[in-house]
């Protein structure tokens, strides 16, 4: 397949995003294409409703459910080497235990903005591992 | 026969790396649990021989990791529990091993990650294979 996109990447181009760890993604690569197309697929899924689980616990004073849902995305960031990302989920997750909930309100904006950059790098890595399949 | 395995991980992304390994060990992933609660439900009506548990979920229903691995201890003693902990201090490693868990396996994932953790499952579940 002839690629004449500039904004999409090329088969076989890696070149390491600044949100994902390079190494890690390069392990997950070597695990197979179809496990890194279903973890990208479970991260595009399962992201969402973990932020707005979070919103909603926030709007109820939910602490606890509010500290699963940082915890989970906190994990979730980590299996991709998404550090930023996982770091701001673990303040989040540390002040909803602690029952600072103003604190995580405060959070929620910079989790959602840098997990829409981790979103958006693995649909960037899902393309590339098409495009490599079709070429 | 396959070593039958159940996953307890508050992350479906972790539980898929965890399954995906797992099956390259030639185990046979018979549950999955999002909390520590449900997995212990899951331990009692699957009794899977080999168990890997998030130790840093947050309680659900009451029930932590620390819990629920020492109640599934109780309850058998011959299953083999995993560790899997973004904690990587030596003190709370030592503590679950001494408590009986077979391995402890620090989070982020990588690519060394699992050999230990491999090496250990066939020296428990195959001694002579090994």
């Amino acid at each position: 397949m002839d690629n004449n996109d500039p904004l999409t990447p090329t088969s076989g181009d890696h070149t390491p995003s600044p949100v994902l760890c390079s190494a890690t993604m390069a392990s997950l690569r070597d695990e197979g294409e179809d496990f890194l197309l279903d973890l990208v697929d479970l991260f595009v899924t399962e992201t969402p409703a973990r932020l707005a689980l979070l919103a909603s616990a926030l709007d109820a004073g939910d602490r606890a459910t509010a500290q699963r849902a940082a915890h989970t995305l906190k994990s979730t960031a980590a299996v991709f080497g998404a550090y930023a990302m996982a770091s701001v989920a673990s303040a989040a997750e540390l002040a909803a235990r602690a029952g600072e909930l103003p604190e995580v309100a405060r959070l929620l904006p910079s989790l959602r903005m840098i997990t829409e950059e981790v979103r958006l790098a693995l649909l960037s890595e899902r393309q590339n591992l098409l495009s490599a399949n079709v070429a | 026969m396959r070593t039958t395995a159940l996953i307890i991980d508050d992350s479906p992304v972790a539980r898929r790396v965890i399954r995906h390994h797992l099956g390259k060990f030639g185990c046979k992933v018979v549950g999955e649990a999002d909390s520590a609660a449900q997995g212990m439900r899951l331990f009692d009506e699957f009794k899977p021989e080999l168990v890997t548990l998030d130790l840093m979920m947050p309680a659900v229903d009451g029930v932590d990791a620390s819990e629920c691995f020492r109640a599934m201890r109780r309850k058998s003693s011959e299953v083999a529990v995993i560790i899997v902990s973004s904690v990587p201090f030596d003190r709370t490693r030592d503590t679950f091993l001494r408590e009986g868990a077979l391995a402890y396996m620090v989070k982020p994932f990588n690519q060394f990650s699992f050999e230990p953790v491999r090496q250990k499952l066939i020296r428990y579940f195959r001694p002579y294979a090994a």
